[in-house]
């Protein structure tokens, strides 16, 4: 019985012990990439590396391929990539640029694809596979699934939770098909972080530089930079930019065009689109060392094609683009209150940096050559496995990430303009009100658009989510005032809710806006996807359960040291007593078990708690006067 | 501020907590953030329009190593949405205390005086005049001429001096405020609130056309 009260230390686990293996929480870190997925985890002496599959590849191509066949599981990966040529329509690569987007969002995307896409549930854009539609969140989720399969294997067992990034530039949307697509691969989504911040946590920033990095992050298909704040193992940004649908992929693109161009197929098939990006990208990766290269192309219905081209050629080609990537540099340099001689280092992220032309622009830019030393494809995996290990509780060194929303959020108003109520580059979790009234006499309802954007026009700005304030009293115009509240947590996703504050009645509507797929759906998928869906169910209901119970007996446990004497022998027994019950249940798996045992503990010990306030009264009520209390 | 300590129950061990503690000294819980303490309060500084960014800034990383929810991220769904609260009020401080028209607004409140938020048309007619002539200087730029960054930028330092010049009299005017509480003074420091808040958007606005250059 000793035991009980031993375990109550306040702020300490109930066992101290020494760190073990076994002891550790498994988490990873997963960079969930336009053409390439790693995972990471943190070794027993906190250093994170990138796990590799069976035939010791670290980096896993985001490419999911679908049988025609309903009820064959798909192909991800390598294998998937060897599907593209001939099954160009069933194969999907680059669905990260697809991710909480509707069709009208991708004119540029379906010019390049050869995937049947089309507007799915809720205007999210979905593909066409024979009979099957798939969503991006579900290709998404293909990939994470297997990232997870190959870290349970390397890790031994079950995860406890994962990491994932996502590019600092996504709006919300975005974020929660990410957050969607990691639940349906069975994924305990611990944290959404920012690539570009992740990247800074791996750089080993933290060794004991200070003061203001910029990291240029240029992925497959996204791009973002951030300007980071280090203080003391605090690692704060103070503004971010970007463009979510930039990368080296577009350059890919480019040269395919070129190279289409130039064999004069008008209606070139899917599989001459195909093989022109493979080759466009086997070019692009040859003219990082090269000056030139031949280029080659088996064209499957008419003449081959080959040529030379040189890298000044392939610059050409994507001067603009990477011109592009200027204006979201200097406008978070301007953002967070610096010039580009203030900037300690610029740190290069994202395969795409190792463009000779892409560097060039970036020394251009910041007036200073780029730091370089972590391999960019590398680091932001490596990063999301440190914070990873940060959240689960295995560390403290006190490192701490501190980010902000990308984007301004606002609400449509008179005009179809946008007040915005959290501008861009706010520090997360962070909430903020705005009242707004009615503009016509007896108006009983209110309709709440909310956008997401910098522009000022609702049209220019991406549509989060509409709903309806319903039951206002009716008062002459202006009267009302409805205050609308907007919260954004510390994975960046939004909640709003809105009510009516001069009445009595006060209405409050929660909104999360749901992309294409609602919880319900997703409940679906998730049984139909994971063999174990249930089981899964239960052990986060235990799970739960048991952090609650861990919480009520060292709190109990606390009280009894330091209020103990205000119990008799038989009182102290008797709360021992639903201690050690409450105990015992979580050794067991029965969640309701545990829930009954901390409701029976609560009960056995209210006459305690009350004995505990009026010492506490009287102890605070020691040392002063009468008069203090008047 | 109240010194009296009357003893809340912890939310979670029941024991007695003082007010305004975060953590039970018992049971060592996160605690709910008391929705009457002001960012002052939060940040433990003295209230005041002068305050020192760079002490709010170290008290601010202090206070976010304790409250931040990836310090509470395996902890029951409560202490994460108590730990979430005190952020969210720390970010919120922070904007505040390190922004001086936010700073003048809050303190106007605090005070209890009304603030006119959202006008955008000044009452003062001097203040009205320079706005006229502010708008008719931006609406001649033109701005595809080569030298309209030159000439965004000497309006831009025009108006940042301005600013530098209300603010430096809001500081002036809430010391006195502070000394003698004369509700008149609170009136003058609404006024220049209303140049200040103007002269931020105009800057705002500056910056969207200098944007459009790119």
């Amino acid at each position: 019985m000793d035991v009980l009260l031993d375990i109550a230390e306040p702020g300490q686990t109930p066992k101290p012990h020494e760190i073990r293996l076994e002891d550790q929480k498994r988490v990873v870190g997963i960079d969930l990439g336009t053409t390439y997925s790693l995972v990471a985890a943190v070794d027993i002496d906190g250093m994170p590396a990138c796990i590799a599959d069976d035939a010791g590849s670290l980096s896993l191509p985001s490419v999911v391929h679908y049988s025609s066949e309903p009820g064959r599981e798909p192909i991800t990966g390598k294998k998937a990539l060897e599907y593209a040529i001939n099954h160009p329509d069933k194969t999907v690569a680059s669905a990260k640029r697809l991710m909480g987007r509707g069709l009208e969002d991708l004119a540029d995307e379906i010019a390049h694809s050869s995937l049947a896409l089309e507007s799915g549930e809720g205007g999210m854009v979905q593909i066409a596979v024979g009979s099957q539609h798939i969503s991006p969140v579900g290709v998404a989720a293909q990939i994470l699934k297997s990232l997870k399969e190959r870290a349970q294997e390397a890790l031994g067992g079950e995860l406890h939770g994962a990491v994932i990034t996502v590019p600092a530039y996504f709006d919300d949307a975005q974020r929660q098909a990410t957050k969607d697509a990691g639940r349906l691969a069975g994924l305990e989504v611990l944290r959404l972080v920012n690539e570009p911040t992740a990247a800074a946590l791996a750089y080993g920033l933290d060794q004991g530089r200070e003061g203001m990095y910029a990291i240029y992050d240029l992925g497959g298909g996204t791009f973002d930079i951030s300007i980071l704040k280090l203080t003391k193992g605090v690692f704060q940004v103070m503004s971010t930019g970007g463009n979510s649908s930039l990368g080296g992929d577009d350059f890919d693109h480019k040269l395919a065009d070129l190279f289409i161009q130039e064999i004069g197929d008008n209606n070139p098939s899917a599989a001459l689109m195909q093989i022109c990006k493979q080759e466009a990208r086997r070019v692009k990766e040859q003219l990082t060392e090269s000056e030139e290269t031949s280029v080659n192309i088996e064209n499957p219905n008419g003449e081959n094609y080959n040529r030379t081209i040189t890298r000044v050629e392939f610059n050409d080609l994507i001067k603009k683009l990477i011109r592009a990537t200027g204006l979201p540099c200097r406008r978070a340099m301007k953002d967070a209150g610096l010039s580009a001689d203030k900037l300690q280092g610029v740190v290069l992220v994202g395969g795409s940096t190792r463009v000779p032309a892409v560097r060039e622009f970036v020394t251009e830019v910041f007036k200073q050559e780029p730091l370089v030393d972590v391999d960019p494809d590398q680091v932001v995996a490596l990063g999301a496995a440190h914070q990873a290990d940060l959240l689960s509780g295995n560390r403290r060194d006190g490192m701490l990430l501190l980010d902000v929303t990308p984007l301004s959020l606002g609400i449509e108003t008179m005009g179809e303009l946008v007040e915005k109520i959290i501008p861009r580059n706010s520090p997360i979790p962070t909430a903020r009100a705005q009242e707004f009234t009615t503009f016509k006499d007896g108006q009983t309802a209110m309709a709440i658009h909310v956008v997401q954007g910098e522009r000022e026009l609702v049209s220019e700005c991406r549509s989060l989510a509409r709903f309806e304030l319903r039951g206002i009293p009716p008062m002459t115009a202006g009267a009302a005032r409805i205050r609308v509240t907007f919260q954004v947590d510390a994975d960046g996703l939004l909640t709003v809710s809105a009510h009516e504050e001069t009445t009595q009645i006060s209405q409050s509507v929660m909104v999360k806006p749901a992309y294409g797929l609602s919880d319900g759906e997703i409940e679906t998928m998730l049984r139909d996807a994971i063999a174990h869906g249930a089981d899964d169910m239960m052990a986060r209901a235990f799970n739960e359960a048991k952090v609650d119970a861990d919480r009520v007996l060292a709190a109990s446990g606390a009280a009894l040291k330091h209020d103990g004497d205000l119990l008799s022998e038989k009182e102290l027994k008797k709360v021992k007593a639903a201690m050690l019950k409450l105990w015992e249940t979580t050794q067991g798996k029965d969640h309701e078990a545990i829930n009954q045992a901390i409701r029976d503990l609560d009960r056995d010990t209210t006459f305690f708690a009350q004995r505990r306030m009026d010492r506490g009264v009287k102890s605070s009520m020691m040392g002063h006067s009468v008069d203090d209390f008047s | 501020m109240a010194t009296q300590t009357s003893p809340q129950p912890c939310w979670s061990c029941r024991g007695p907590i003082q007010e305004l503690a975060p953590f039970c000294p018992t049971c060592n819980i996160i605690q709910p953030p008391d929705p009457t303490q002001n960012y002052f309060g939060v940040f433990s500084l003295t209230p005041g329009f002068n305050v020192d960014n760079k002490q709010v800034e170290t008290l601010y990383r202090e206070l976010q190593q304790q409250f931040h929810p990836d310090r509470f991220a395996t902890k029951s769904p409560t202490e994460r949405r108590y730990s979430m609260e005190h952020v969210t009020r720390l970010n919120e401080g922070l904007r505040t205390l390190g922004d001086p028209l936010a700073l003048a607004v809050y303190l106007l409140q605090l005070f209890g005086h009304t603030v006119n938020s959202e006008s955008n048309t000044p009452s003062d007619p001097e203040f009205l005049m320079e706005v006229m002539e502010l708008r008719e200087a931006l609406e001649d730029l033109d701005l595809s001429q080569d030298d309209a960054s030159d000439s965004l930028d000497n309006m831009r330092g025009d108006i940042e001096q301005k600013c530098v010049k209300e603010i430096s009299e809001l500081n002036t005017l809430f010391a006195g405020y502070f000394k003698e509480k004369q509700s008149a003074t609170l009136d003058t420091v609404a006024k220049v609130v209303d140049r200040l808040r103007y002269h931020n958007r105009f800057l705002e606005e500056l910056d969207q056309r200098e944007e459009s250059l790119f």
